[in-house]
């Protein structure tokens, strides 16, 4: 076995194009993704016509601006036409106006503004409306407040009358560890990883097609000498690759990994379940081509529906079911928790159970199905 | 005088296709067995048997005395196989390779340095031990391929068509290594569907067709067992078949004919004789020395160069 492992894992450092799937495509991946979201704007920007142009509607706009959330940009009342237009194209998702006489009729009636809102783009509008009404409400407070005042209530009794029945404090539990590279590194890291299937059926079909397996076939190695042999590498290979990407999102992006010895326990699950799932292909596969096909439904497929591209949390619950039957979700799940929520060995144990398990299976699939890649072999 | 190798009613089938069919065959220990046929004749079959990488259906093969069902490894440690594709890791080296073959062959260490160097001296790649494989020409790849099947000194060598796409100087140093190993008294059998190659190398042949062997022998016994000497006489004044006395058959061919006899010397006199008082013109009056193609064609009514 130790033959065929030394003689694999020279091969794999050979073949320079195993270092693009290995650490080039994961790599660029997490930077990329970390530029697109790290860095996001959250910011609203809403278009607002000023058609009053009074000290009163000045300042509505003053206090709206001075929301954190929202960038407010005025517009001339003569585009509103243009403004509705963009908005029916999407370009912008949102349009307050102010209407003529918004002044006037606060001290007698309820002053009016107008929001206009793309349907299409919810959280937006809903973020532009949320700020609107609350900044309504705050002016009814006012005028209750004024209200009472008028009537001989002193400051206290108003404050009192005012004050919310009910009142909401949010206590923040968020740990500081988290943070989008969180998700992306051992996202990307776990998807990459399950690339190693299609190398390794590569490299099964190669040794079959070119008789390299019929003549090993004339000397003494066992059947399990050479899966294991052959098998190990890969393990080997899908650990390293796990492991420098980690050690660059901790140096790079300042990834914490909590316990180490936990990450590194879950990166060898890991490893010894993709090789497992590719030596058990290998061994079903007929042609390489079709095995193309079939590692990129796993991986690509297995990455969606197990979170690896977003939070697990944001999938629909339905997605969120079968994504419980990926080794992917279970590897990200049980990295996750060690990084973010500083999770035991007895809080992860599901994660180890599932990569370990489906790697014996994949084991046990290869052994019972090399009589049926040798026969293709040797015939 | 023992055998290195019997085959007992050995049959062997790929779905409803016959490769081997119940085949007897005993091979010398020491001698160079040829084993010529067209392609998918079964050549390839029996050399994957022999080395046991599949199993026959039915019947019982012998190497060395041990039964090869029963003592597989031990057969195997004692045997070279040389495929008929180029097996090699194109991305390692000569050395590489070798060492890897080596160490699954159990031979180690410092050993296995010396025996490496030994088979690279003996292939003439001596020089480009370290270089990648896919940097080697064919023919030096085939020299490789054979190199790894000597290197744990195999008591019997197999050899599936090893020289097939090579150029000469290579054919002629995997020649030369033939006949060294042979004289050394390792076992060889060797396939092909060269009969040129089996003449000049095998002591003993086997003309294989269909999954049968046709014929077995020493050469020239079945020179003498399936063919009739003759002589082609070439003239343009003998327009219809000659009538010789002593001709068993008259076959037109190319310009003359061919006149097959069992009294080959009164027959060139009758037909020397015959020209000079018919004052002919003759071309050509010469012995035609039969070959293992004029066995094969006689015994399948093919030649084998069209197969």
């Amino acid at each position: 076995m130790g033959t065929v492992l030394k003689k694999e894992l020279k091969i794999f450092l050979k073949r320079k194009g195993n270092f693009i799937w290995l650490f080039a495509m994961p790599i660029f991946f997490i930077v990329v993704m970390n530029l697109m979201f790290s860095n996001t704007d959250s910011k609203v920007t809403v278009q607002l016509i000023d058609r009053d142009q009074s000290t009163f509607s000045r300042a509505f706009i003053k206090q709206l601006d001075g929301i954190k959330e929202i960038d407010v940009k005025l517009v001339s009342s003569s585009s509103f036409d243009n403004q509705v237009n963009q908005l029916k194209k999407g370009n912008i998702s949102s349009l307050v106006v102010i209407p003529k006489g918004f002044e006037k009729q606060f001290g007698t009636s309820a002053s009016q503004v107008q929001l206009y809102r793309d349907g299409n783009v919810n959280q937006a509008a809903a973020a532009v409306d949320a700020v609107l009404n609350g900044l309504s409400d705050q002016y009814r407070e006012q005028k209750i407040k004024a209200s009472l005042l008028s009537k001989g209530q002193t400051e206290s009794e108003v404050a009192g009358t005012m004050k919310a029945p009910i009142t909401i404090t949010t206590i923040n539990e968020t740990s500081s560890k988290i943070n989008g590279i969180t998700q992306i590194v051992p996202g990307y890291m776990i998807m990459f990883s399950f690339f190693i299937i299609m190398t390794m059926v590569t490299r099964f079909t190669t040794e079959r097609d070119s008789g390299m397996v019929s003549r090993l076939q004339g000397t003494s190695i066992s059947s399990w000498q050479y899966l294991l042999g052959m098998w190990l590498p890969n393990v080997f290979m899908v650990m390293f690759q796990c492991l420098v990407l980690l050690l660059f999102g901790h140096f790079v992006y300042g990834l914490v990994f909590g316990n180490f010895l936990l990450v590194l326990f879950i990166v060898i699950s890991l490893s010894i379940c993709g090789a497992s799932i590719g030596i058990a292909v290998s061994m079903l596969i007929r042609s390489d081509q079709a095995s193309k096909g079939i590692t990129q439904l796993f991986t690509l497929g297995g990455s969606m529906l197990g979170g690896l591209w977003f939070p697990f949390d944001m999938l629909p619950s339905y997605v969120q079911a079968f994504g419980k039957m990926t080794p992917q979700y279970w590897a990200q799940h049980g990295l996750q928790e060690v990084m973010v929520h500083g999770a035991k060995i007895s809080d992860i144990w599901p994660t180890f159970a599932v990569l370990l398990s489906i790697g014996f299976v994949g084991l046990i699939i290869a052994k019972l199905s090399y009589s049926t890649f040798l026969r293709r072999a040797v015939n | 005088m023992t055998n290195m190798l019997e085959f007992h009613k050995v049959k062997k089938s790929y779905g409803k296709r016959i490769a081997v069919n119940q085949l007897d065959i005993s091979v010398r220990k020491g001698s160079c067995f040829g084993l010529l046929g067209p392609n998918g004749a079964g050549k390839s079959t029996m050399m994957k048997l022999i080395s046991g990488i599949i199993q026959p259906d039915s019947g019982q093969i012998k190497v060395m005395g041990l039964d090869m069902k029963e003592n597989i490894v031990k057969i195997q440690q004692k045997i070279g196989y040389v495929p008929q594709s180029i097996t090699l890791y194109e991305e390692l080296s000569a050395i590489d390779n070798l060492r890897f073959f080596g160490e699954l062959a159990g031979v180690k260490g410092k050993e296995l340095q010396d025996r490496i160097q030994d088979v690279l001296t003996k292939t003439g790649l001596s020089d480009r031990g370290k270089d990648e494989v896919r940097t080697y020409s064919g023919g030096m790849k085939r020299r490789i391929n054979i190199a790894v099947a000597l290197l744990h000194k195999p008591d019997l060598l197999i050899l599936d068509e090893p020289t097939v796409g090579i150029d000469p100087q290579s054919r002629n140093l995997i020649f030369e290594l033939i006949r060294t190993l042979h004289k050394q008294g390792m076992t060889i059998i060797y396939s092909t569907h060269y009969m040129e190659e089996v003449e000049a190398l095998c002591d003993e042949i086997a003309i294989v067709d269909n999954g049968n062997v046709i014929a077995m022998g020493e050469l020239d016994e079945l020179l003498t067992k399936h063919t009739k000497p003759s002589v082609y006489i070439e003239s343009a004044q003998i327009c219809e078949q000659p009538k010789v006395p002593t001709a068993t058959n008259v076959i037109e061919k190319g310009n003359g004919w061919v006149i097959e006899t069992e009294e080959l010397l009164p027959t060139i006199q009758y037909l020397t004789e015959i020209a000079a008082i018919q004052k002919l013109d003759v071309k050509k009056l010469e012995i035609l020395h039969p070959s293992l193609e004029d066995v094969f064609l006689k015994l399948t009514g093919v030649s084998l160069r069209d197969v």
